[in-house]
């Protein structure tokens, strides 16, 4: 059912029939149960037209009587005669008229507009007139105004309006419209008003006390009587006869129409929930069917709907009020009018509900694009001035945490600013010139014990940069403001502690020495026996070859352990500083041939060939000859061990700002797996299975003795290419 | 004939001592402790003490102090103290060698002869009058000759050797340089010298000195030169 096309397409040409029926019973009704279109009689005497007609006069009586400029006035001896044009009032031409009474003559709609500004043209335009639409005879009047007069009293009444008697009295003055509108002045005897004149007006019950109804509205002007007064008989064409027959006409279809008003009511409101439900859903199809049109802004829809809705509804008024037109014309116009923007609104009306179900509403319009948009910078800016506020108030916590941290600091401050300022104005205000100078005395007297405290901040650093540096610091409490009493303590406590910690690990580290060396005594001694007895072993007469071959790894073993313990000894006192240096000037390049010499067999015995590049001028060093040997020995020695046999081993030297660097290079032998850091620790040797021979000590123990000399060594692995690089100072 | 005292509180290592000695033809008397070693100084003719110095009851550095209050007989500190300053200690008080453990035996042999020869036949080779001779301790190089002795054996040397040796027995106690050295022996301008001379100098060294890691004549100063100790 939902899904339906010709039950939709049913209800979308219901919909404006059944809309029509709808709002003409419902028209019927009102009017009926109000009953003032019943007949012309009922109009007249209905509520509505009298309180339309009231107003009409009220505001035709208060703008000729204190309007100017479109109000024609009539100068007559000391009085002004203030009215208007009736056709400027042209919707009460239906049924009013202004009555103009003159000698014998009556006239209704006299026409004013034809510039009679003087009585001697109304007089002509009066006797000219033919009478028309006469309703005076024999001097009395129309007694069908009578009921109308009555309600006017009532209405009068109850709207308070301000009524100028012929005897120049003013009575009940209240309010007219509103206050502001005119000047009151209750009771008084003379009235002043527009021009400074008094006005002679439209005479009414009210003001004598002793006729108690009002007739209508009189002005009598010399020989003229003014009437305003009614028109019995409406025009066939105003719209009011137009209702009246319509409502003659549909009268005897009352109980059909009082039936049609409820029915159409309920079909209406179940046809448009059953359309809101069924619109835009397809056979098949879960989501709700969407066409081009519906992605046409809905502004552009809207837009074209209302300019058709309020341009033919102008048409319409325009050529409905048009005096001639035709009856059935009327109703064509009016018909099409309504059948067009009908199918107008249910096409805007269905797209509208498209999109909404869709959940496309704000994206298919322009204003729902700017209120999204504007919604998301919205949103964005929100969070910004949060963020805003968020920053503020932990800078505001910050401050406070500050003030909180330092309260005795800061209150002293402020207490002490405040006080100076105060001070510093009653000196100025008492003293003057003298005052001026004791502030500026005082002034420079705190910065400069703002400056004193800056002094103390600098030493403090200065004396923390000593301790960083290693060195001790004594700080002496005089040198400082009181300010930084804790803070010398402090700063002492620390530098002593360090002392003391630096002691402490030398004293450790001369303790382990210490031990090494003992143990290693401790070892040597059975050591001694061991080598010795090997070496007995050997020289005895040994028949089977096994033994021999056991001896041998004995030998070795035990030679191997002999220069271990001596290197752990040299280490541990290398790294520990624990050894007495005598540093000279020595010949580096002189060493390293010296060295160069001492190893040339051993490096001959593995085919290594030695390109040195040694300048010809000796390079003096400071440094201890004995251990600077033990330096280059102990790289010789590595080099003699773990250099590739056939290979190339490079040593090179350079001189930059002032310093020699010797570079050592070569192959290794075995892959080097480590790096240079685990290198240079103890025992760590290029091959990690310790089968070689070699202590493992001989690098870090070159690294340990070359800072004692001042030098640096550093090595670097570059796939199987090792390099040291020392350096030292040039003397 | 010649009597040794060995004395060490470790009684594998005096067997073994023993044993090397005993086939160089010394008598071996064997001491454990200090008092020991005193009491067999006083009561045999001992030519040569082998001295430990960490000792129980009497360590080695009292009883040498006790032995040199009496005798002038060569002590030969044998310590598995290996440090300068125990070296120096022990030579500074009246030691007149000092080897560390552990040691090896050829060069204890060697280091005993050497004492022994210096105690007993001190000045024993005679020198020719007239001969060019050259001398520093038991170095002696006999020009004329062209001969090497060291404590009264020949050594062998290439003629560089000897040239080399020979410049600097003559100046002994001075140190050269390489190039120096060089210029000297070859009368020519140092050139592309480097090791060759370091080379050499390991060779001499390798032949005339007993240990040459610790040279006795031939002496190495690391970055500086060389130089034959000047030896009364």
């Amino acid at each position: 059912m939902k899904n339906s096309k010709v039950l939709r397409g049913i209800c979308y040409v219901l919909m404006p029939i059944l809309i029509a029926v709808f709002i003409l019973s419902s028209c019927y009704m009102y009017l009926i149960n109000e009953g003032n279109y019943g007949s012309e009689q009922e109009f007249f005497n209905s509520d509505m037209f009298k309180s339309s007609y009231m107003n009409r006069i009220r505001d035709y009586m208060h703008e000729l009587i204190f309007a100017q400029s479109h109000y024609i006035t009539v100068q007559d001896g000391e009085r002004t005669i203030y009215y208007t044009d009736w056709n400027n009032m042209y919707d009460m031409k239906d049924f009013m008229d202004v009555v103009v009474i003159y000698g014998n003559k009556v006239l209704t709609n006299v026409k004013f507009s034809e510039n009679t500004d003087t009585l001697e043209e109304i007089k002509n335009v009066v006797l000219e007139d033919k009478g028309n639409n006469l309703c005076y005879e024999n001097n009395q009047y129309s007694s069908n105004l009578e009921n109308f007069t009555e309600d006017i009293d009532e209405y009068l009444k109850y709207d308070e309006i301000t009524y100028y008697t012929n005897d120049n009295k003013v009575k009940e003055v209240v309010n007219i419209y509103s206050e502001d509108d005119l000047v009151i002045e209750e009771t008084t005897e003379e009235v002043e008003l527009v021009n400074g004149e008094e006005v002679l007006e439209n005479t009414n019950s009210m003001a004598n006390t002793d006729m108690n109804k009002v007739e209508y509205h009189t002005a009598k002007i010399e020989d003229f009587t003014f009437y305003s007064s009614f028109n019995k008989n409406l025009d066939k064409s105003s719209e009011i006869s137009m209702v009246i027959n319509t409502m003659n006409t549909l009268k005897p279809y009352h109980t059909l129409i009082s039936i049609s008003f409820p029915i159409s009511a309920i079909l209406i409101l179940i046809m448009t929930i059953y359309l809101i439900n069924a619109i835009g859903h397809v056979k098949g199809k879960e989501e709700i069917e969407i066409t081009d049109f519906d992605k046409v802004p809905l502004e552009i829809i809207i837009g074209i709907f209302l300019i058709i809705l309020i341009g033919s509804t102008y048409i319409i008024f325009e050529g409905i009020s048009f005096p001639n037109l035709n009856m059935d014309i009327r109703c064509i116009l009016l018909s099409t009018f309504y059948i067009v923007n009908m199918i107008l609104a249910e096409v805007t009306g269905v797209t509208i509900i498209k999109r909404i179900k869709a959940k496309q509403f704000l994206d298919t319009s322009i204003c729902g694009k700017i209120l999204k948009w504007s919604w998301s910078l919205c949103k964005k800016s929100i969070k910004r001035i949060i963020d805003l506020f968020k920053k503020f108030r932990n800078k505001l916590r910050s401050i406070k945490k500050a003030f909180n941290e330092n309260t005795n600091l800061t209150k002293k401050l402020i207490v002490i600013i405040c006080a100076y300022i105060i001070v510093a104005v009653i000196l100025l205000g008492v003293l003057g010139p003298i005052g001026a100078i004791i502030d500026l005395a005082v002034f420079f007297y705190a910065i400069y014990q703002v400056i004193l405290r800056l002094n103390s901040f600098k030493k403090l650093e200065a004396s923390l940069k000593k301790i960083y540096e290693g060195e001790k610091v004594v700080l002496n409490a005089e040198d400082f403001t009181q300010e930084f009493e804790k803070s010398i303590t402090y700063i002492n406590d620390i530098s002593n502690g360090f002392e003391n910690a630096v002691q402490e690990s030398l004293k450790s580290e001369r303790l382990k020495t210490e031990l090494i060396t003992n143990v290693s005594h401790d070892i040597k001694t059975p050591l001694t026996s061991i080598i010795n007895y090997v070496d007995l072993i050997k020289k005895e007469n040994v028949e089977n070859e096994k033994v021999k071959e056991y001896i041998e790894i004995l030998d070795n073993k035990s030679q191997r352990l002999k220069k271990l313990t001596e290197d752990l000894v040299e280490a541990s006192k290398a790294s520990s500083g624990n050894v007495s240096l005598n540093f000279e000037n020595i010949g580096i390049i002189e060493l390293l041939n010296q060295l160069l010499g001492e190893y040339k067999d051993k490096f001959e015995e593995k085919k290594l060939e030695v390109i040195s590049n040694l300048p010809k001028e000796d390079i003096k060093i400071k440094a201890d000859s004995r251990y600077l040997y033990r330096v280059i020995d102990n790289l010789f020695g590595n080099i003699s061990k773990y250099a590739l046999d056939s290979s190339r081993v490079y040593i090179d030297t350079f001189i930059k700002d002032n310093k020699i660097n010797i570079t050592f290079k070569n192959i290794s032998k075995e892959r080097l797996n480590i790096t240079e850091e685990e290198l240079m620790q103890r025992f760590v040797r290029g091959d990690k299975s310790r089968t070689t021979e070699g202590s493992g000590l001989g690098l870090s123990i070159a690294k340990s003795l070359t800072e004692l000399q001042k030098g640096t060594l550093s090595c670097k692995i570059d796939g199987d290419l090792f390099k040291v690089e020392i350096e030292f100072n040039i003397a | 004939m010649y009597n040794i005292l060995v004395c060490d509180d470790d009684k594998e290592i005096v067997k073994a001592i023993d044993i090397y000695l005993s086939k160089e033809n010394y008598k071996i008397f064997k001491a454990y402790n200090g008092n020991e070693a005193l009491n067999i100084i006083k009561n045999n003719e001992i030519h040569l003490v082998i001295l430990d110095i960490m000792m129980p009851e009497k360590d080695g550095i009292e009883t040498l102090e006790e032995i040199r209050k009496e005798y002038t007989l060569p002590v030969l500190m044998l310590s598995a103290k290996s440090e300068d300053s125990d070296k120096i200690i022990g030579l500074d008080l009246g030691a007149d060698d000092y080897v560390t453990k552990p040691f090896n035996p050829m060069e204890l042999i060697a280091r005993v002869n050497s004492c022994i020869r210096r105690y007993t036949k001190l000045g024993a080779i005679e020198v020719k009058e007239g001969s060019k001779t050259y001398k520093s301790g038991d170095l002696l190089i006999d020009d004329t000759l062209k001969k090497v002795i060291v404590e009264g054996k020949e050594v062998k040397l290439t003629p560089t050797e000897y040239n080399i040796l020979l410049f600097l027995l003559k100046n002994k106690g001075t140190v050269f340089s390489i190039n120096q050295i060089y210029e000297n022996v070859w009368k020519d301008e140092a050139y592309a010298a480097e090791n060759i001379i370091a080379v050499h100098i390991r060779h001499i060294r390798e032949k005339i000195e007993i240990n040459p890691k610790e040279p006795r004549y031939l002496k190495v100063i690391w970055g500086i030169g060389y130089k034959i100790e000047k030896i009364d």
